[in-house]
């Protein structure tokens, strides 16, 4: 029986979590949720064997998602990380590409292009 | 203005050099459940926030044109002193629609002068685009 990939979602906002969750198990994707760059950073060290990619927020409370990369870089060197957020700074998107991050979208984005990279990124 | 029945209201808070303070986005319950992308979403709180995250996310996009910066707060904002050369102004924008208003509530404290002749045409847009996949 064919395994569905597992996608981790790192989002502070409920509504990110879900509306990503519902469209990437419509994509045929199995989905993990973490609610800050702290319980991203524990899920991904509980299970970054079985995780096939990471979409992460930038800007969250406790700990962001470009100190998340920083804390774990280089630690797991063959997990794509990929960033999907309102923040542009230049500086970040720098930091969150020496951190290990793959790719970077900016909200608002089309679920359709969210997808197309998800395929890309977990090939 | 926003008609009758609950509202919500949720803020997000930015502080820089330059700028800082705070948006909050208010809007009839009805009008955010027909409007999230989540049905039957029991935290609209939740999405009047992301709301006012993705618009400071373009204020900031096009701030960035004309090297000014600011960061996300999370906590609610510290008393700071303010400033000498800051001037602190306060302005809600209402859009309104069929399905109802919303309501977005600036408050704001900047040294900035967004007047058109003051604004130095802006340099080369760097290469990040709202809402496009970018491999780095």
């Amino acid at each position: 029986m064919h395994k569905k990939k597992k996608i981790l979602v790192i989002d502070d906002s409920e509504t990110i979590r879900i509306h990503l969750g519902q469209t990437l198990r419509d994509a045929g994707y199995e989905v993990l949720e973490a609610a800050d760059g702290l319980m991203g950073a524990f899920a991904i060290r509980e299970r970054a064997d079985d995780i096939a990619l990471v979409i992460c927020d930038v800007n969250m409370p406790r700990l962001d998602g470009v100190e998340m990369l920083e804390i774990l870089h280089g630690q797991y060197p063959k997990l794509p990380v990929l960033m999907l957020t309102s923040e542009s700074r230049i500086d970040k998107v720098e930091r969150a590409k020496r951190a290990g991050a793959k790719a970077w979208i900016i909200k608002p984005f089309k679920p359709e292009l969210l997808i197309e990279a998800v395929h890309r990124l977990t090939a | 203005m926003l008609g009758a029945g609950e509202l919500v209201a949720a803020s997000v808070y930015f502080g820089g050099e330059q700028i800082r303070g705070g948006l909050t986005v208010c809007a009839p319950r009805a009008l955010l459940s027909r409007a999230t992308p989540v049905p039957h979403q029991s935290s609209l709180s939740d999405f009047a926030r992301e709301i006012a995250n993705q618009i400071l996310g373009g204020l900031q996009f096009a701030l960035n044109d004309y090297d000014i910066d600011f960061s996300y707060q999370f906590s609610d904002p510290k008393p700071l002193p303010q400033a000498a050369d800051m001037a602190i102004d306060a302005r809600t924008l209402v859009l309104r629609s069929v399905g109802g208003e919303v309501a977005l509530i600036f408050v704001v404290a900047s040294s900035i002068e967004l007047g058109p002749e003051s604004i130095p045409a802006p340099p080369p847009r760097p290469s990040l685009a709202r809402g496009a996949l970018i491999i780095l």
